[in-house]
Order: C-alpha cells, then sequence, then structure tokens
C-alpha cells in the first residue's frame, strides 16, 4: 500500500516534530502505517459508517496521551491517505476535533488528489526515517 | 517567704512519672501512629489498584465502542443497541465524575497523584469514543457535505 498525506497532515506533522515531546511520532507513523495489510489499517474508529467501500478512519496511538491519526484508506487504489494529525497531551494537544472538522478533512482530499497538493511518504534507507515526497 | 519553697526533690521525681511513660503506655503510644500508616498505606494502595482496575475497564469499553462504529448502515434494531450503548456511556461518565470528585481531596494531599492523573486521561478518552459515535451515527450522517465528499472521492 502506498502512502500519501495532504498539506494539512503534511503541516501538522511538521510542528509537531519540532517539539521534544512529540519526537516518537515518526517513528509511530512508521510502525503503524508502513507494511501494514488491509486488515491491520482497519481498525479504530470508522468515521463514515454509512459509505461505501473506501473507510475513513481515526486511530488512536498510544492510547490516552497519544496520538490521533486521521486517515482515508483508498482500498481499490491501494493508497492510503493520511489526513490530520493531533496529541491528546502535551503544549499542542487537543482533547479531539469537532465534526466540521472532521468533515472538512475530507473534502479537502479529492480537490488536493485532483491538482496534486499532496506528498507521498516513503522510509529513507536506514528504515527509521520519513521522506516527504511532493507529488509532481 | 510567704510561699513555701517547692521540695525539688519530689517535684523531680513527679516529673519523672511524666516524662518516663511506663513501658505499656510507650507500647501505645508507638503504635497507633504506626497502626495508621500501615493502615493508610493498605487504603491507599487498594485506592491505586481501584484506579488501576477502572483504567482497564475503561480500555476496554473504549475497544467496544471503536468496533461498533465499523456497523455499517445499521438497521432500526441495530441503531436502538447502539442508543442503548451510548446512554450507558454517559451514565458510566457520570458516575466516574462523581468518583473523581470523592477522590479529588485525597490527590490534594499527594495519595495516589500519578495514578488519579493517569485516571482522568482515560476517562477523557472515554468521552472522546463516546463523541465519536455519536458523530459516527447521529451527526455526520445529517451532513451532506461530509457524504458528498466521500461519494466523489469513490468517483475518482
Amino acid at each position: 500500500m502506498e502512502l500519501f498525506c495532504t498539506i494539512d497532515f503534511y503541516l501538522a506533522y511538521h510542528k509537531l516534530k519540532k517539539k521534544n515531546s512529540y519526537k516518537d511520532l515518526e517513528s509511530e507513523i512508521l510502525n503503524h502505517f508502513f507494511d501494514k495489510s488491509v486488515l491491520d489499517l482497519c481498525e479504530g474508529t470508522l468515521l463514515n459508517s454509512r459509505s461505501e467501500v473506501n473507510p475513513y478512519i481515526k486511530k488512536r496511538i498510544k492510547g490516552k496521551g497519544g496520538y490521533r491519526i486521521y486517515y482515508y484508506l483508498y482500498i481499490s487504489n491501494d493508497k492510503l491517505y493520511l489526513l490530520f494529525v493531533h496529541p491528546k497531551s502535551g503544549s499542542l494537544g487537543a482533547s479531539n476535533i469537532d465534526d466540521t472538522f472532521k468533515a472538512e478533512n475530507i473534502k479537502k482530499l479529492p480537490v488536493a488528489i485532483r491538482n496534486k497538493e499532496i506528498y507521498q511518504l516513503e522510509k529513507d534507507k536506514s528504515g527509521k526515517k520519513i521522506t516527504f515526497i511532493k507529488q509532481e | 517567704m510567704v510561699v513555701s519553697e517547692p521540695n525539688i526533690k519530689n517535684l523531680s521525681k513527679s516529673f519523672l512519672t511524666y516524662s518516663i511513660p511506663t513501658r505499656s503506655e510507650k507500647k501505645k503510644e508507638e503504635s497507633i501512629p504506626q497502626e495508621l500508616l500501615k493502615l493508610l498505606k493498605v487504603k491507599v494502595g487498594e485506592l491505586k489498584d481501584t484506579i488501576e482496575m477502572k483504567e482497564e475497564r475503561i480500555e476496554k469499553m473504549i475497544s467496544v465502542l471503536e468496533k461498533i462504529t465499523w456497523v455499517t448502515n445499521p438497521d432500526a434494531e441495530e441503531m436502538q443497541l447502539i442508543e442503548g450503548i451510548v446512554e450507558d456511556t454517559k451514565t458510566y461518565l457520570n458516575q466516574e465524575m462523581k468518583f473523581v470528585s470523592t477522590v479529588k481531596p485525597l490527590v490534594l494531599k499527594g495519595f495516589a497523584k500519578k495514578e488519579f492523573r493517569s485516571f482522568l486521561g482515560s476517562v477523557d478518552d472515554l468521552r472522546e469514543a463516546l463523541q465519536d459515535v455519536q458523530s459516527v451515527f447521529y451527526t455526520l450522517p445529517n451532513n451532506k457535505d461530509f457524504y458528498e465528499s466521500l461519494k466523489d472521492l469513490e468517483d475518482l
């Protein structure tokens, strides 16, 4: 499964990465999203339970005080789009995001895909770092 | 002298009866705070165990709440069951808030501080999971834009 992210995710990720208290975010993403089966990725809260095939998921990472990651699993195209991330605790922590924002995240995705405002995520040679490649 | 002079020998003797308690008095005086501390330690331990048990229970509840969101296009009967789970979670959260109020004064005195902080995180996560279930089954289905965007994605 190929991994992509929106600009919103890219910005949120890099903002968090600057803070020492969120330095484990990169390894958490590597552990939870790379080299995983569809079954592994279909875990968490399904936000579009009245929809068709492809799930829009909120994943709880590291439980309380951890991270919440929102993603869209484009099963038919074998692609996963990371849409947003927020921590639960710390100076940039938030308890939850509201419905408007949950909807806003998914609303931006078709536009971003069409306009190629998307980054592809790959592991670097060491396998311990994520490289973001802007789509042309 | 108008006042008779005190007899220091007698005073010294009587003072000793106060300053040197008997063996049984001494034993009792020492044992009470020790027993109290022992009891306090046991009870604080029990409080910590209770908090940990509650956290485990909450984790299981969160797991169930996440799983029910995978019930796609629920019918009326399934919706009724989901409604029951939502109401039970609300009741449970209210009970836990009462527990929080009861325990808070003890935490402010320094007891089970770490466990209590962790417990508050669990309660917050349960509240979050409840909000998500409500979003999934009650509010997002009425959000036209949300489902239109998903339809748009399916058609890409």
